[in-house]
């Protein structure tokens, strides 16, 4: 046992380095001179800044990248009508429940039997894990660059049909059920 | 199939088994626990073999040979799994699935499909076809029951036997020719037969869809029970599908002793009246809703003032009135609460329909055997007699009693509010209860809970056993059904012996006739 202990030497400061001034002074430089740079930048040049990197919320936002996972939506095929044909794969793999699905009948379309007549997802319970979109067999939802989800009570987080299918909006694609399966 | 008795010895994949002589390959490799699969082949069906997917291998023999139509003999080696067999069944499931649309994202069969089972274990999960897919009619009515879709159709034939050879109504055919074969309905594309539905049992695949359960739910998401239909006295064993506390479905559970594999359409579309929106929910005294508390407080206090005053007697007049749709633990609680009390007139009534001669039975309840053996008469009520107090188990119609009876108190347990009641307790349907109903032929089976009515439900059972509780000091009752059936068994001769799990799943026969006797 005694033979595995090793005693590590302490690593000795120089006088310069217990003097602690140096080392205050280098760092009161960069702030100053930061300083003066942003207020260049405020007072000048704002719109081609070289100092400053605040970001200016809720003007500005940033550019997520094309594979962040915000919240889910539904999305229309070209002429406007929803892809998603209530097969209820997302409802079934949801982790945290947050989809809700009420299928229903077509009655008067012959190529497309089953649709959603209602569709929720709770923002509160969705963790943005992507799981409908990766399930999705018609490729019907996704997660969209959407990531300030707010509200002042519960009710609002409950997304419907309608609301999902605007933030989805219209994705280009060559199957048209609604037209051939 | 005529066995005369005799047995052949046959070897199934190395296992040795010996079987009845005229068994077919399939049935014989049920025996060993090997699933042969199948599509067309039925037990109950007549053989037409031509699926083709049940394929297996037998010694000596140059080809392969399909399970359903070739028999054993004795000393035959039998392969259900070599390297010809599975080569055989994936050419059979390339072309079943050529022109198959692959919509089982919206198909109701999804999940329960045996094209879907087959093509993971015996597909190659590869098509080599290149070609347009053919076209057929979806989404064809058949009636108001079922629905077909000629593009999942494999063409097993099953629906057309079933109508032909066990309804005799021969209702669907093949038409056309070549790829363009499909079923078609006889004269204007109605399904008439009141049995109708069984065929999208029999359906291997997605072709036939009940226009019931239609996109109702996945059957992923439902829960099943292993209870019994309770529209009329045959007791058919079925297994009951919920979701979220809703029921959806029951499809038919197989007992040869019973209902065999079938049941009839009235009894499978017999459920709505559980998802019902308008249930009495909570106890009521007087209209107003009250805890259990409560409401047994005021049931036991008029009671206990029918006790006091005699019971039956002339002085203070108390009528039983039980419903056929109890089970019999719960009728053997309200018979020992009416005892406690000195009842002597106990009541019911057996709501009559049509029966015919396949399984529909007349008496449209399950437990009327039940409750003429726990001492209830099913003889009318005397409407001219003033009642004092009524106890009163309600039908599903709410019926079981004349309308104009005159009672001072009623204690009416109903699925609807009873604007009479004095008290007011909800109704537990047989889907929402464990239990056991005496079916037709005297066949003691189990009802079983397939979904939960209201948290804080109380079943009849308990509320029987805490009324009682309350009347007769140091009464205990049971905590589970089966608790009940033990102490049911134990008071009752034709009961003797048995046990919740020795009743089973597929129910035991009573000797009904001694014990009533006995008793």
């Amino acid at each position: 046992m005694k033979n595995r202990v090793r005693v590590v030497k302490r690593p000795q400061l120089s006088f310069l380095e217990r003097w602690y001034l140096g080392p205050v002074v280098k760092g009161l430089g960069m702030t100053i001179k930061r300083f003066f740079g942003v207020l260049t930048d405020v007072l000048f040049r704002w719109e081609n800044k070289k100092t400053a990197i605040t970001m200016q919320y809720p003007e500005e936002r940033w550019d997520f990248k094309d594979n962040f996972r915000g919240a889910p939506a539904l999305v229309m095929d070209q002429e406007g009508r929803s892809k998603c044909v209530a097969c209820q794969i997302c409802e079934f793999v949801c982790p945290p429940k947050a989809i809700t699905m009420w299928p229903a009948e077509l009655e008067d379309e012959d190529k497309v039997e089953k649709y959603p007549e209602r569709f929720e997802i709770d923002m509160l319970r969705c963790i943005y894990c992507g799981y409908c979109e990766e399930a999705c067999p018609e490729e019907a939802i996704f997660l969209v660059k959407e990531a300030e989800i707010v509200y002042a009570d519960r009710e609002s987080f409950v997304y419907d049909k309608d609301k999902l299918h605007a933030m989805g909006g219209i994705r280009e694609d060559r199957i048209m059920k609604w037209k051939d399966k | 199939m005529s066995t005369n008795g005799k047995t052949v010895n046959v070897t199934i994949d190395g296992k040795q088994v010996t079987v009845p002589a005229g068994t077919n390959i399939i049935e014989a490799a049920r025996h060993v626990n090997t699933e042969v699969p199948h599509y067309c082949y039925h037990p109950r069906l007549s053989v037409v073999g031509n699926c083709r997917i049940c394929l297996v291998e037998i010694e000596g023999w140059p080809k392969l040979q399909i399970g359903c139509n070739t028999n054993v003999s004795d000393g035959m080696t039998v392969f259900t799994a070599s390297d010809k067999v599975r080569e055989a069944r994936e050419g059979v499931m390339e072309l079943l699935l050529i022109n198959h649309p692959l919509d089982c994202t919206i198909c109701d069969q999804a999940g329960e499909c045996k094209l879907q089972d087959y093509a993971v274990d015996h597909g190659t999960g590869l098509t080599r076809f290149a070609f347009d897919k053919q076209k057929k009619p979806k989404n064809v009515s058949w009636g108001d029951k079922v629905v077909f879709d000629a593009e999942r159709c494999i063409l097993c034939t099953r629906c057309v036997r079933f109508l032909d050879e066990l309804c005799g109504t021969d209702e669907i055919g093949i038409d056309f020719r070549g790829e363009k074969v499909s079923l078609i309905v006889r004269d204007d594309g109605q399904l008439t037969s009141p049995y109708q539905m069984n065929i999208i049992d029999l359906c291997p695949v997605g072709a036939l869809t009940s226009r019931d359960f239609r996109f109702k739910s996945r059957v992923w998401f439902m829960q099943f029970a292993n209870t019994l239909c309770t529209g009329c006295a045959r007791g058919c064993n079925v297994v009951a599908g919920a979701r979220e506390e809703r029921l959806l479905r029951m499809v038919p559970r197989f007992n040869a002793q019973v209902n065999d594999h079938w049941m009839c359409d009235e009894g499978r579309l017999n459920y709505t009246f559980v998802n019902d929106e308008d249930r009495l929910v909570a106890p009521r005294v007087n209209g107003k809703d009250v805890p259990y508390d409560d409401a047994l407080a005021r049931a036991a206090a008029i009671l206990q003032k029918a006790k006091e005053g005699g019971g039956g007697a002339a002085d203070i007049a108390v009528l039983g009135c039980a419903s056929p749709f109890m089970t019999n633990e719960e009728l053997f609680s309200f018979a020992g609460l009416l005892d406690a009390l000195g009842v002597t007139e106990r009541r019911f009534a057996i709501p009559m329909g049509e029966g015919d001669d396949m399984l529909l039975h007349p008496e449209k309840a399950p437990n009327a055997r039940g409750a003429r053996l726990f001492g209830f008469q099913d003889a009318p009520v005397d409407a001219e007699r003033d009642w004092d107090v009524v106890v009163h188990f309600a039908a599903r119609d709410g019926g079981g009693l004349p309308d104009d009876l005159n009672a001072k108190s009623r204690i009416v347990f109903s699925l609807q509010v009873d604007k009479n009641a004095d008290v007011n307790f909800p109704l537990t349907t047989s889907f929402e209860k464990d239990g056991t109903v005496i079916s037709a032929g005297d066949r003691l089976q189990r009802v079983s809970k397939a979904l939960t009515f209201a948290p804080s439900h109380l079943t009849e059972r308990v509320v029987l056993d805490r009324l009682r509780g309350l009347i007769e000091d140091g009464y205990q009752g049971t905590d589970t059904a089966a608790l009940a059936l033990a102490r049911i068994a134990q008071e009752h001769a034709a009961f003797e012996g048995l046990t919740w799990t020795g009743i089973g799943l597929q129910g035991v026969s009573l000797q009904l006739a001694e014990a009533e006797v006995g008793a």
